[in-house]
């Protein structure tokens, strides 16, 4: 019961060492932006966008949501819904029991679970021929 | 002062004040549990559901179907080949032959007419689609003993004279008036 939840690509570390979090029933309204490595969890609501310059983990759990926002951190793992675009710089991990309603970016790893709810564009932001090679 | 001097704790020196990381571990966890529970809820009911819209579904509407034609088409028929062997061929238009005719022999004048289908009537049993129950259509069958009355009668008829009236005389010459005793008439 100490893991925070099965994940397949992003660390579990990295859920693990989360600092911040937006309970369950609360509602935050505005941005998210720090310069340092951390991460943050909403089970919440939150409008408004979260932005790690450096590093950074964000975890959106089955009972948060998201909307109208701009996501960018290394590792960006979805359980709950998410209304806006998603950068992840290094992992993206999306659940089936997510809803990623908007455009989704990442630059190294992507994966995505069976049943998960997407409507919008996954790109991948690396160099092409230079993945082939 | 008094006021400065003596200290008024509200809470007691010898309780435990968890530290940051202690409450961010425990929140962290009960979050987890909490987030558990909710995914794998809605993960199993996004199973559930592509199951049901892929599998389910059209078996189902395939049961039902079958199930509507069983119950409102053929009713009651547990054996619908049976029903149909006990339903009457249907007439032709075209006059029986010869053959068909000499098949059959006439019985003796003396012989009982016996009902020839009556293992046919327990065959089965129609129902209309409202379930109620329908006589059994009888079978059109060609008796021998008819034709032969048929050709009596034609041969009586021939030989009446032409001039007999076709209406009966009356008062019938066989019969009497119901009031003959009554009669004053010497």
């Amino acid at each position: 019961m100490n893991q925070p939840a099965t994940t397949r690509l992003v660390p579990v570390e990295r859920l693990s060492a989360i600092t911040s979090l937006i309970a369950e029933g609360a509602v935050f309204d505005g941005n998210f932006h720090t310069t340092r490595d951390q991460g943050i969890k909403v089970d919440g609501q939150l409008k408004g966008n979260i932005t790690f310059e450096n590093g950074g983990t964000l975890h959106v759990g089955a009972t948060g949501v998201i909307e109208n926002t701009r996501l960018e951190a290394d590792y960006v793992f979805i359980e709950g819904k998410v209304i806006g675009s998603v950068i992840a710089r290094k992992a993206l991990e999306i659940t089936g029991s997510a809803t990623l309603i908007g455009d989704a970016s990442y630059d190294e790893l992507i994966d995505m679970h069976p049943r998960a709810r997407v409507r919008g564009k996954i790109e991948y932001r690396g160099d092409i021929d230079a993945a082939q090679n | 002062m008094l006021w400065r001097t003596r200290s008024h704790p509200t809470v007691p020196r010898s309780a435990p004040v968890p530290d940051a990381q202690a409450l961010r571990q425990a929140i962290l966890q009960a979050s987890w549990r909490r987030n558990r529970w909710v995914a794998q809820r809605r993960l199993a009911w996004r199973w559930l559901l592509w199951f049901g819209t892929r599998y389910a579904l059209p078996v189902l509407a395939v049961a039902g179907l079958g199930a509507w034609l069983w119950l409102m088409v053929l009713p009651g028929a547990a054996l619908p080949w049976a029903s149909r062997t006990a339903l009457a061929p249907a007439p032709s238009s075209q006059p029986p032959t010869t053959e068909a005719a000499q098949a059959h022999s006439p019985p003796a004048p003396d012989a009982p007419l016996t009902h020839h289908n009556d293992t046919d009537t327990e065959a089965a049993v129609l129902y209309s689609p409202e379930g109620e129950e329908l006589p059994v259509p009888l079978p059109l069958r060609f008796e021998p003993q008819w034709a032969a009355a048929a050709a009596a009668r034609t041969g009586s008829t021939t030989d009446s004279r032409p001039d007999r009236p076709l209406v009966e005389p009356f008062p019938h010459p066989t019969l009497q008036s119901e009031n003959w005793l009554h009669s004053k008439e010497p």
